[in-house]
């Protein structure tokens, strides 16, 4: 697997996400909540990637979500490339901050992509969304994307192939993204 | 400064395409015409359902050892609870017999065949809570190969708890009745009058429309489905029981709010009705060639 590609790579990485997804996080719910990884996988992919990667990946993650879902299709592809393309815009904005920093951006914007998918649901009328426990999902969400954002990053840097000191110009540094 | 140009170009082409997608792929979902959406969904499901049962079957103790220590005081509660429970129900015995005498009069009375108890049922396990936060299915661990079909009813030993919306050959997953989108066609069993229940969402009790206000309706009577011709539901499952009742004067009507008889938190194994409504056959109207003259006069304009 270390000569193959970004593309293979990152195909890898999704399936093991939504593996541990239905396998084991399904079955694991802090709170009631159930945390799914392709929220965070999309942060990070966005963070270490850059807006353009940020939003492929996010993309890529989506369009895992609608195939294991039964939300419409397509409404994760949407919210998920959304999130992946903001996460890669506010890391850009401001690319030298430190491992904590990070970690604490990416909680915030995990919790910010439920909060995106729940307009995406009241956009579509889907009551079942709306109605749903959505400042408790978020909140556990963000934690859960603080404590394993480094798991995280590092997956996707795998994934990207993207070295691991450079994220001040995260453009340059994917290949193939 | 051309080249950052560029790159901005293919990011905002890159972000476009994916949304278009997205809007296209939401488009084909909407209007029903996502065959292969669908397919690729149940295959996906098909491959993860191993997957799913293992998980399972690996936390299950995990979660069990969990509830044991985190839900002591609640399971003190919810014992207390039971207990009470138990001691209404032995009081309530000789009227719930009483009920299901006037449901069975009332059936009679309908000329509604009780066909409920004659239908074949296939037991399921609930695999599974959802994967997602805002799933609203329920899945089971049987499917096509067992007889299951989209639309069947299914429930609880304590009362309808939903109906199958997709049946692939080891799955099925199925709509809970608490569901905004979940409605059903009932009937008061005393006042045999009939209206349509429909979710409100989970936890919260169903609405019951279009019941006349002449009707009058008591708080605790029992609700049935009706089984109106063409209902993928046989007539006299129970649904659960009258909690409120409130006149509409604008709509001429009451507005019935009826408990769920079956607990939809703490399902585990469930029956599908392997109910096929009767389809009244098509009428196949034989056309005879019409020789009209206006006919002949086209035909012979043409030629």
């Amino acid at each position: 697997m270390a000569g193959a590609g970004p593309l293979a790579r990152s195909a890898l990485v999704l399936v093991v996400a939504v593996v541990v997804h239905v396998g084991l996080l399904a079955h694991i719910t802090p709170a009631g909540v159930i945390v799914d990884p392709l929220v965070l996988l999309a942060v990070a992919g966005g963070m270490m990637g850059g807006r353009s990667t940020g939003a492929s990946f996010g993309g890529g993650c989506g369009l895992a979500s609608d195939l294991i879902l039964h939300t419409p299709f397509g409404m994760s592809l949407l919210v998920l490339t959304l999130v992946g393309y903001l996460s890669g815009a506010i890391t850009e904005q401001n690319p030298s901050v430190g491992r904590l920093a990070r970690a604490a951006i990416a909680s915030l914007l995990a919790a910010g992509g439920i909060g995106l998918f729940a307009g995406a649901g009241w956009l579509m009328d889907l009551v079942y969304v709306t109605e749903a426990p959505i400042v408790r999902i978020a909140i556990v969400t963000g934690v859960a994307s603080l404590l394993t954002n480094p798991l995280l990053e590092r997956a996707t840097r795998w994934a990207l192939i993207i070295r691991p000191r450079i994220t001040a110009k995260p453009e340059s540094t994917a290949r193939g993204g | 400064m051309a080249r950052r140009a560029g790159i901005r170009r293919r990011t905002w082409l890159r972000l476009a395409l994916l949304v278009v997608t997205a809007i296209a792929l939401l488009t084909l979902d909407a209007r029903g015409s996502g065959g292969v959406l669908d397919a690729a969904r149940g295959a996906t499901q098909e491959v993860l359902g191993p997957v799913r049962r293992f998980g399972d079957w690996v936390t299950g103790p995990i979660r069990n050892a969990w509830q044991g220590l985190v839900g002591f005081d609640e399971l003190e509660t919810e014992n207390a609870h039971l207990r009470e429970e138990l001691a209404e129900a032995h009081a309530s015995v000789l009227r719930v017999g009483e009920l299901e005498r006037d449901r069975q009069e009332l059936l009679g009375l309908l000329d509604a065949r009780d066909v409920v108890r004659a239908i074949p049922r296939v037991t399921a396990r609930v695999t599974d809570a959802p994967v997602s936060n805002f799933e609203r299915t329920i899945l089971l661990d049987r499917g096509r190969r067992d007889g299951i079909r989209e639309g069947m009813p299914v429930e609880s030993g304590d009362g309808l708890i939903g109906r199958v919306v997709e049946a692939e050959p080891s799955w099925a997953s199925v709509e809970l009745l608490t569901d905004p989108n979940f409605d059903v066609g009932v009937r008061i069993v005393r006042s045999g009058d009939g209206g349509l229940a429909s979710g409100r969402g989970p936890g919260r009790d169903l609405d019951v429309s279009y019941i006349e206000l002449e009707t009058v309706v008591i708080p605790g009577e029992t609700v049935v489905t009706s089984g109106f011709a063409g209902s993928t539901f046989p007539a006299g499952l129970l649904v659960g029981t009258v909690t409120d009742v409130e006149p509409d004067a604008v709509r001429g009507a009451q507005r019935v709010t009826v408990h769920p008889a079956a607990d939809l938190e703490r399902l585990r194994w469930v029956q599908v009705v392997l109910y096929e409504p009767d389809v009244p056959e098509p009428v196949i109207v034989d056309r005879e060639p019409t020789d009209s003259p206006a006919d002949a006069g086209a035909a012979g304009d043409q030629s």
